[in-house]
């Protein structure tokens, strides 16, 4: 069964590892009962991924499932402002 | 990588950008190993001169060079100035160019925590090593204030990537909007921790004309021209037009020039020198024209190249009017000696006409230049916008070498003086004035030369006559005054003279 979001997480390793970076967005899935398929790309290890995905702020996650492809920057700390961000219904949890 | 303390110790080095004009204005180009800032309104030029310094950094100087672009597409950069002749896919097909696009997505990205430019700088970092770049255009910084909404993140953001741009020892020409022409020197501020050196580019409405102009505002630990100097874009590219007496440097020299009549070239003391430039005034109708004439077939007779530049007549009656006086220009024009010019002062601003005059001296290559009349240029220009030109236009002739006669024609019959004479007498060499004469009710021609610098000349006012062989240069009025500074007036004979006739 596919899973319900499908995103692709860029970073820079160097300055935060990638698993500390996608903890809250995993919890947040997780929390609204949903699954996600999850792609890390580490610049500071694959910078050519920098020009494929026109990357210039980062953390850069992109959604590309559901459609249309959504692009969102910046740290996934505040769950809130990234669950509506991102479209992902937390009522039911709580 | 370069030595970091060694390189902040030494004074910069200047390096050329090929920039037509920009190394004079800038005492020799842009401080290298720097980041400078060149800061405009919009539509005032910066991307064409961002583009041309790349450009001409790689093609003239084969100096790789990385363009970020943070607005507009590459794509459409490509396009733009493809019209100048500048092949961009060519260079980027030899290595020797890289675009970063930088430019804002369809849809923006939605900002849900903290973020910095990691990305961009690392594919800035990437571009400059891939080709071991030299130059770096950003284009425009301020767009990133308008991509991410984190000003202060963005303020640091810049002030890292122009600390990345040090360290790799590269020379850096960012851009950054404006809002008003005379007011704060950019939009967010980005001069204050961006660079010790600011480039100003305006696009002035006065008078009903554009005005562009560009001004060096600080170059740290450098010496620079002061003030704003006009520019044009034109399809080659930009072309500041030096404004500073230039030709004071130049050598003059000793060979003298005949100006195609006799009795002129008595009254010169020989003719006027070489690398001279000789102001002819007087009023519609007094044989301006003709001394014009005179003066480029005497160049072509004795084998010189002649350019004619003409503002006020078509080529049909410049051509009619010299065969009345027996002089064929277009024979000459045949054989290679002669170039007629026409145009209408009102076809474009003085700056551009100044560039089209620039280009057909440099192509023709004439030793003698015929501008009928200088004076037509002052009803499309405001009198400062005018002064520029003449003073571009006679430094120009001076570094060329090339003799030149200005007409100037004055608003009065007799005497006065006109705009031009008052902006072009200290720059101009020799000064004839041509006036009409009244005397007992019939109006007659006289003309002084009243200015020859380096040389003796006839300082008497000599009547002069046109008939169909020219012109034809007299003797001296006698008992006549005011004939150059006002309305000439009849004096009694002297007693003496009175004394003689009453025995004739």
């Amino acid at each position: 069964m596919a899973a319900d979001f499908k995103f692709t997480l860029i970073f820079f390793g160097e300055n935060i590892p990638g698993g500390e970076l996608k903890k809250p967005l995993e919890r947040l899935v997780e929390l609204a009962g949903k699954t996600c398929e999850l792609e890390l790309i580490d610049l500071s290890i694959q910078p050519e991924a920098a020009v494929q995905y026109h990357v210039l702020a980062t953390p850069l996650l992109i959604r590309s499932n559901p459609l249309p492809i959504r692009r969102f920057i910046g740290h996934l700390t505040d769950s809130k402002r990234v669950a509506r961000a991102l479209g992902i219904d937390l009522d039911p949890a709580i | 990588m370069k030595n970091l303390s060694k390189l902040d110790i030494q004074a910069p080095v200047k390096m050329p950008t090929g920039i037509e004009g920009f190394e004079h204005l800038s005492m020799g180009g842009l401080p290298q190993g720097r980041t400078t800032l060149l800061v405009g309104t919009s539509g005032s030029g910066k991307t064409i001169f961002a583009a041309e310094f790349l450009y001409r950094g790689i093609a003239q100087y084969g100096r790789p060079g990385v363009f970020v672009t943070l607005e507009e597409k590459p794509i459409e950069i490509m396009r733009n100035v493809k019209r100048l002749g500048w092949d961009l896919v060519d260079l980027i097909a030899k290595n020797q160019l890289v675009f970063v696009d930088g430019s804002p997505d369809p849809i923006p990205a939605e900002e849900v925590g903290r973020y910095n430019l990691e990305g961009l700088i690392l594919q800035v970092r990437q571009a400059i090593l891939q080709i071991k770049a030299d130059l770096v255009v950003i284009d425009s910084i301020g767009s990133l204030f308008h991509q991410f909404s984190d000003t202060s993140k963005v303020r640091l953001e810049i002030f890292r990537i122009t600390e990345v741009m040090r360290e790799l020892g590269v020379t850096t020409l960012m851009t950054a909007e404006r809002l008003d022409e005379y007011g704060h020197i950019s939009r967010h501020g980005v001069e204050e921790f961006v660079s010790d050196n600011v480039i100003v580019m305006r696009n002035v409405l006065s008078e009903e004309k554009c005005r562009r102009t560009i001004q060096v505002l600080k170059m740290r630990g450098d010496v620079h021209s002061k003030g704003e100097y006009p520019f044009t874009i034109s399809n080659t590219g930009i072309t500041i037009l030096p404004l500073s007496a230039m030709e004071l440097t130049q050598e003059s020299s000793n060979d003298r020039n005949g100006t195609g009549n006799p009795d002129l070239d008595l009254m010169t003391n020989g003719g006027i020198f070489r690398d001279s430039i000789f102001l002819v005034s007087g009023p519609t109708g007094g044989g301006k024209t003709l001394m014009s004439a005179m003066f480029a077939a005497e160049g072509c007779r004795t084998g010189e190249k002649v350019l004619l530049l003409a503002y006020e007549e078509s080529r049909e009656q410049l051509l009619r009017n010299a065969s009345s006086w027996g002089i064929n220009f277009s024979k000459w024009e045949q054989e290679g000696l002669l170039r007629i010019v026409c145009q209408y002062p009102e076809a474009m601003g003085l700056e551009d006409h100044l560039l089209v005059i620039r280009r057909e001296i440099q192509a023709f290559k004439p030793r003698r230049l015929i501008m009928d009349s200088i004076s037509a240029m002052e009803r499309v220009a405001s009198v400062r916008n005018f002064r520029e030109f003449v003073i571009g236009l006679t430094s120009f002739m001076k570094q060329e070498r090339v003799c030149s006669l200005f007409t100037s024609t004055t608003p009065q019959l007799s005497g006065g003086e006109s705009v031009t004479e008052t902006h072009i007498s200290t720059i101009t060499d020799v000064i004839a004035l041509l006036r009409y004469v009244e005397i007992n009710g019939i109006l007659r021609r006289g003309i002084a030369v009243i200015k020859m610098r380096g040389s003796q000349h006839d300082k008497r006012i000599r009547e002069f006559t046109i008939d169909g062989d020219g012109m034809h240069v007299g003797e001296p009025f006698q008992n006549v005054q005011n004939i150059i500074l006002g309305v000439a007036s009849v004096t009694p004979m002297r007693d003496s003279d009175r004394f003689e006739k009453m025995f004739e």
